[in-house]
């Protein structure tokens, strides 16, 4: 039973280092965004996607884009130095709400409970807005 | 007799997770990032923990099988050669169903939530096992006759093969190697989202199950893959990352108006839905597949 201890705490030390060690050589990388970074991402993850309208936020860390071939709305967002992408329909969005310049969104996702996307200015957060009651 | 191979390779796979972060970090050929790697590696400590706590309930059901076993399989290095074979090909068995049918998936969905390919990704492993009782695919094993301690083994030395192969630092083996053993090419196309890479590849040790079995899918050196899963996730805590899909399916159960929907929700594919709103592999897969030949008619 100690041995099973030493060995626990010894894994939890060479789980630390580790972590530790990657932060040395790596860094805490941030992704970034432009739109067609945003529009590549998308073309790649939805099959036949076409990009219509697209917003950046003003810290370049999600994108709102349009999809012209059926007016669907979706969100790509950095999540460390990678992106997750979510499809912004009713079944999938709870709550939208706007704060001059920002949106903010809560999903139905355990995973992704929410979202605050501040925009450049208040129209394109009321445009994005109405996208979505489209969409 | 105990010889775990998991516990005993464990300092390799510490000198050799350093090994390659100091590759890449030097080459460029790969990407690490904290907060992905600190909740791999959290992953793996948790399904030791998780293992050690719930490991009794795999013996106890090993125990309740053995009685009706056909042979008494004795220990000798032919008998471990064949039962290492046939545990792989149970691996595969598991393995395809654990992508499958959503109830394995719910388990299996942590190792491939990274959107990352690197050794710790091979650390990312699951804490609910014992939830979705995937040691079931071993019955035929202990009906032969083989013995517990000889399952534990292989399936150590199978679990530690599978280890470097997660890597984008090695480009291809020999042919004769990719022709007969899973490779880190194999398997990144089994990791990656890619809808031409969906569902493939589900190997262990050696790849010529997919090859038999209609599932093997090369790597296109046009084609680079894209990791995680096709819904990737937005966090890194190790408790969302373990039981989420669980939840999912508890919310589904919760919404359910028959027993087909009850059903459907438990053991259908993973994204299946009753009226088919939702992305399974399979519907990505036809809409790639028309998108394609919509792309190039003369094809």
């Amino acid at each position: 039973m100690t041995a099973q201890i030493y060995y626990l705490i010894a894994s939890l030390a060479g789980v630390a280092a580790l972590v530790g060690l990657c932060a040395l050589l790596f860094g805490r990388e941030v992704a970034k965004l432009d739109t067609r970074a945003a529009a590549a991402r998308m073309g790649c993850e939805v099959p036949g996607f076409r990009p219509g309208h697209s917003a950046l936020s003003a810290d370049c860390r999600s994108a709102m884009l349009e999809d012209a071939r059926d007016g669907s709305v979706w969100l790509v967002a950095a999540r460390g130095d990678g992106f997750v992408t979510r499809r912004l329909s009713r079944r999938d969005v709870k709550a939208v709400s706007r704060k001059g310049a920002a949106l903010a969104l809560r999903f139905s996702d355990f995973t992704f409970p929410a979202a605050v996307i501040a925009f450049h200015d208040e129209d394109a957060a009321r445009d994005w807005e109405m996208r979505m009651g489209k969409a | 007799m105990h010889f775990d191979p998991t516990q005993l390779a464990t300092p390799a796979f510490i000198f050799l997770v350093i090994a390659e972060m100091l590759f890449i970090r030097f080459s460029g050929r790969g990407r690490y990032e904290v907060r992905d790697m600190a909740t791999s590696l959290v992953m793996g400590f948790g399904s030791v923990i998780s293992g050690a706590a719930f490991g009794f309930i795999f013996v106890r059901f090993a125990h309740l099988v053995m009685p009706y076993r056909l042979m008494t399989v004795a220990w000798s290095i032919p008998a471990v050669a064949i039962c290492f074979v046939l545990d792989d090909l149970t691996y595969y068995v598991w393995h395809r169903s654990a992508h499958r049918i959503r109830w394995f998936w719910a388990e299996h969905v942590t190792h491939h939530s990274s959107q990352h390919y690197n050794l710790s990704t091979a650390l990312r492993q699951p804490w609910g096992g014992f939830l979705t009782i995937g040691f079931i695919f071993k019955t035929p094993l202990l009906l032969l006759g083989f013995p517990l301690g000889m399952l534990a083994l292989v399936g150590g030395i199978n679990l530690v093969y599978q280890f470097w192969i997660h890597t984008e630092v090695i480009g291809k083996m020999p042919r004769w190697f990719e022709a007969i053993m899973n490779t880190p090419s194999h398997h990144r196309v089994h990791h990656a989202t890619n809808a031409r890479y969906l569902d493939a590849n589900y190997a262990g040790v050696f790849i010529v199950w997919d090859k038999m079995f209609g599932s093997f899918v090369p790597e296109d050196e046009n084609e680079k893959p894209r990791y995680g899963i096709v819904k990737n996730l937005a966090t890194f805590n190790p408790f969302k990352v373990a039981f989420h899909e669980f939840i999912g399916i508890a919310k589904d159960l919760a919404s359910a108006r028959s027993l087909r929907e009850v059903v459907g929700y438990i053991f259908a594919p993973p994204g299946w839905s009753p009226d088919g709103s939702r992305e399974t592999s399979d519907s990505i897969k036809q809409r790639w597949a028309q998108f394609r030949s919509a792309q190039s008619p003369a094809e």
